[in-house]
């Protein structure tokens, strides 16, 4: 897209003396008559390289500037009209707010002030110790505090953990962290339990052998329950259900098994249903809500990777359609229509005109 | 000691149950008394006005505050001054006066929001989220300073959200126990997209409380969008670099997100059409019949000339007046209307949005945005917040812009996990809602966070700050 700007009307050009102003677009490596020194040729080209990448990415940040302007004329300034209204009851404005309304800092003069104060604050970084939080606390709560300050490290390293191992889009479904292993086998116990004294008056009159059958029926009782279980959470009446006899149920599940026990667990055969992630608890929570606010800076989102970002799609910079062909000089982009091209012709910036 | 004592203090003076809500916007203010009980969401909207947030200064070296830039009809050349940049209120000079001119002046404020004793009534101010501290500081000192509002409580917009009646959005009727309106708790899990006028902000929300070490912003709003806009208008058809309104007038009458992009694109070709070649429509079971090959996307826009015609309107693509204007031109008559044809303007635009590579910004799309957002949650939390999102704000209203989050939403999630997202009817008013619905039936949340103004003067600023910040 080019930038708009106004050009001169005239365009006097003096016929004279041979030469001729001409932009600079770096050393012309193939006019320098028997350059053997390879390297320099290339540093040269590497160099307009460079440069003109630099200049096309000075072209977009200023495009993107343009974008976040609000008038499109800068430094226009509106003064409040004097109203002749009488200021309800005759308010006296105090000091301070006179101060804070003559304030003539712009959004710019804030942000340094922030960046300033929090020197390479870009990424979020855990809280070690909780900023100071309100009035001085009573002995109690400092106590509660400084557990549970332990308490979200150890689970904030933790989570780091299982969120590096873990991201939403890969499938594997291994328990990582040593909070939520514990509890996803009390989950299991408990849902074997209840699908086995469901199960259990189908199975006292059938031998042990129709075990498979009845395995069948526990993971799909399993899948039932675990689908309930799922939407109770979500319609937010979150207690994590408590752990029955789990080790009842396993016995009893020992003495009718008739393969061994760790196939159960095989993370092949798990699925999402027997494998939904435990609730975090009620201090996790409350640590996470409680936390202080990032600063303006290290809450915007971040840019993809660099090898996950897709490959930037271009555009015809005359009609908008797909980009096909790249001018030589000025490297813009244009459909293939001869319409298109020729008034990007017209306009190259870099054209050299006659 | 000092809580103990507050909480004392809150006891006794109670909260006065005449709660004014303020949604503090870039674009717009919205503002309203909420109601004192609960009431469908059409009654209490009708309490909530909506008030354009800047001074306007016209053509004619004449300045508008506020509302009163209803009665501009020439919007060439006007400027703007406004009070909030990206997100944040920086300037309290234009805003006090806007404020003055809405709220306090009998002869300017509109009946709904017009407030005679600001001692008597709670204000629930809204604000973006990781606001400056400094300039929270000054919004807290010239509100409690200024007007003396009896109580003030001034929180995060988007956690307003999950006080709305959602039930009916997201409701899969999973649950036994449904009922049928006013649950008195917030929804547990809710994650707001917030796209506004500056920037689009994510927020998780647990429990109407934001989770801040998820809260992540992308500085694409609908002003970036106008501005796209304007540029693309400028190259092509006529010149608007000095029409803003109109811009964003064209934007909102106009402009869709296209679910395929690319066929879109196709679509809208010259090329395509100059060969009478018909389009490349692949096709597979989806097919919808010969409508969906034929549809097309251009559109003639009226542009208004302030005289005849004060806003600009669009209407069907209209191949015969091409031909009849040459004649005209050829004969040098004059044209008594400026038309322009847009085709795949309508869409490239709003594309941005989800792909800002397309104008050469690194940052990422918003489905990618959420998902880094989703990221710093725990698990079951994920899981739960991308089956309830909610995208509040103007930009919203862009047609096509829920269902295209969806798509793109859905092709990042792991298949197990089901992903929702939804809008209210109304995303620019939804927060107020919110809000309303907060200190209408929700008395006991209200008496936490209000901070009243005696305890202002006894603890100051810095105290206020801490008490919005941390949770009761």
């Amino acid at each position: 897209m080019p930038l708009i700007e106004e050009l001169p009307v005239s365009q006097t050009i003096k016929a004279s003396h041979g030469w001729a102003y001409i932009p600079d677009t770096g050393p012309i490596a193939a006019q320098q008559p028997g350059t053997r020194d390879r390297k320099r040729v290339a540093a040269g080209a590497a160099r307009t390289a460079a440069t003109s990448s630099a200049k096309r990415e000075k072209a977009t940040s200023q495009r993107l500037e343009s974008l976040n302007k609000e008038n499109y004329r800068d430094g226009v300034s509106i003064p409040i009209p004097p109203s002749n209204r009488e200021k309800g009851k005759g308010r006296k404005e105090t000091s301070n707010v006179k101060r804070i309304l003559g304030y003539q800092r712009t959004f710019a003069h804030y942000l340094a002030d922030v960046e300033a104060n929090n020197p390479g604050e870009l990424h979020y970084k855990l809280p070690n110790a909780p900023t100071a939080m309100g009035p001085p606390r009573t002995p109690a709560l400092a106590r509660g505090e400084s557990s549970q300050r332990k308490a979200s490290t150890d689970t904030n390293a933790s989570r780091k953990r299982s969120g590096a191992r873990r991201s939403i889009a890969d499938d594997s479904s291994r328990p990582t962290t040593p909070i939520e292993t514990p509890r996803r086998g009390t989950k299991r116990g408990r849902q074997s339990s209840r699908s086995q004294s469901i199960s259990n008056f189908e199975t006292e009159a059938r031998p042990a052998g129709a075990v498979v059958k009845k395995e069948e029926q526990a993971v799909s009782e399993e899948k039932d329950t675990a689908m309930t279980d799922v939407s109770s959470i979500q319609t937010g009446n979150a207690a994590p259900p408590p752990s029955q006899s789990s080790p009842d149920a396993f016995n009893e599940r020992e003495s009718k098994a008739s393969y061994p026990l760790e196939w159960d667990t095989d993370p092949l055969l798990s699925s999402y249903p027997s494998d939904v992630p435990s609730m975090p608890t009620d201090r996790i929570m409350q640590i996470l809500i409680s936390e202080q606010p990032l600063t303006y800076t290290a809450a915007r989102a971040r840019p993809l990777d660099e090898d996950k970002r897709p490959p930037p799609r271009r555009f015809c910079g005359i009609c908008g359609y797909w980009g096909k062909v790249k001018c030589k000089k000025c490297e813009e982009w244009t459909c293939g229509l001869m319409e298109c091209w020729r008034t990007h012709e017209g306009t190259c910036p870099m054209a050299n005109a006659y | 000691m000092a809580r103990t004592q507050r909480q004392n203090n809150s006891a006794a003076l109670s909260v006065p149950q005449n709660t004014f809500v303020l949604d503090n916007g870039a674009y717009t203010i919205k503002a309203g008394f909420a109601p004192n009980e609960l009431l469908s969401d059409n009654e209490s909207l009708k309490s909530c006005e909506t008030i354009p947030n800047c001074l306007v200064r016209s053509k004619e070296r004449k300045t508008y505050v506020a509302a009163q830039s209803n009665e501009l009809s020439q919007w060439s050349e006007a400027v703007f001054r406004r009070p909030i940049e990206n997100g944040q209120l920086v300037n309290w000079e234009a805003e006090k006066e806007i404020w003055d001119h809405a709220f306090f002046d009998q002869s300017t404020a509109h009946r709904n929001t017009f407030i005679s004793t600001p001692s008597e009534t709670t204000l629930l101010l809204t604000e973006s989220s990781n606001v400056m501290p400094a300039l929270q500081r000054n919004t807290d000192e010239v509100i409690m300073e200024e007007w003396g509002f009896r109580g003030y409580m001034r929180t995060t917009g988007s956690s307003l959200n999950a006080y709305n009646h959602l039930r009916a959005l997201f409701d899969t009727a999973i649950t036994p126990d449904a009922q049928p309106s006013s649950t008195k708790l917030p929804a547990d899990c809710l994650l707001v997209v917030d796209s506004g006028y500056s920037c689009t902000t994510i927020t998780p929300c647990f429990q109407g409380r934001p989770i801040q070490r998820a809260i992540r912003r992308l500085d694409f709003g609908g002003k970036h969008l106008t501005n796209y806009l304007k540029e693309i208008v400028s190259v092509r058809h006529f010149d608007l670099h000095q029409d803003m309104k109109i811009v964003n007038d064209l934007k909102e009458d106009i402009s869709f997100v296209s679910i395929d992009f690319k066929r879109d694109l196709e679509q809208a070709w010259k090329g395509s059409r100059r060969s009478n070649k018909p389009v490349q429509i692949i096709p597979d079971a989806m097919d919808l019949g010969e409508d969906e090959s034929a549809k097309d996307t251009r559109i003639d826009y009226v542009l208004p000339d302030g005289v005849n015609l004060t806003r600009g309107y669009a209407r069907p693509y209209d191949p015969s007046r091409e031909i009849a204007n040459r004649r005209k031109l050829a004969a040098a008559q004059n044209i008594d209307e400026i038309v322009m044809t847009l085709g795949n303007e309508r869409f490239v635009v709003p594309e941005i949005m989800f792909n800002p590579a397309d104008i050469g910004s690194k940052q990422p799309g918003l489905a990618d945005a959420v998902v880094q957002s989703l990221s710093k949650l725990p698990p079951l939390i994920q899981a739960t917040m991308i089956a309830n999102v909610l995208v509040v704000g103007g930009t919203a209203k862009i047609p096509g812009f829920v269902s295209r989050l969806q798509d793109e939403l859905r092709t990042r999630i792991r298949t197990e996990w089901p992903v929702q997202v939804r809008r209210m009817d109304d995303p620019v008013t939804s927060t107020w809602l919110g809000g309303a619905r907060l200190a209408s039936s929700h008395q006991e949340v209200m008496q936490k966070m209000v901070v009243t103004r005696e305890q202002y003067h006894e603890y100051g600023s810095a105290w206020l700050a801490r008490q919005f910040a941390s949770v009761r």
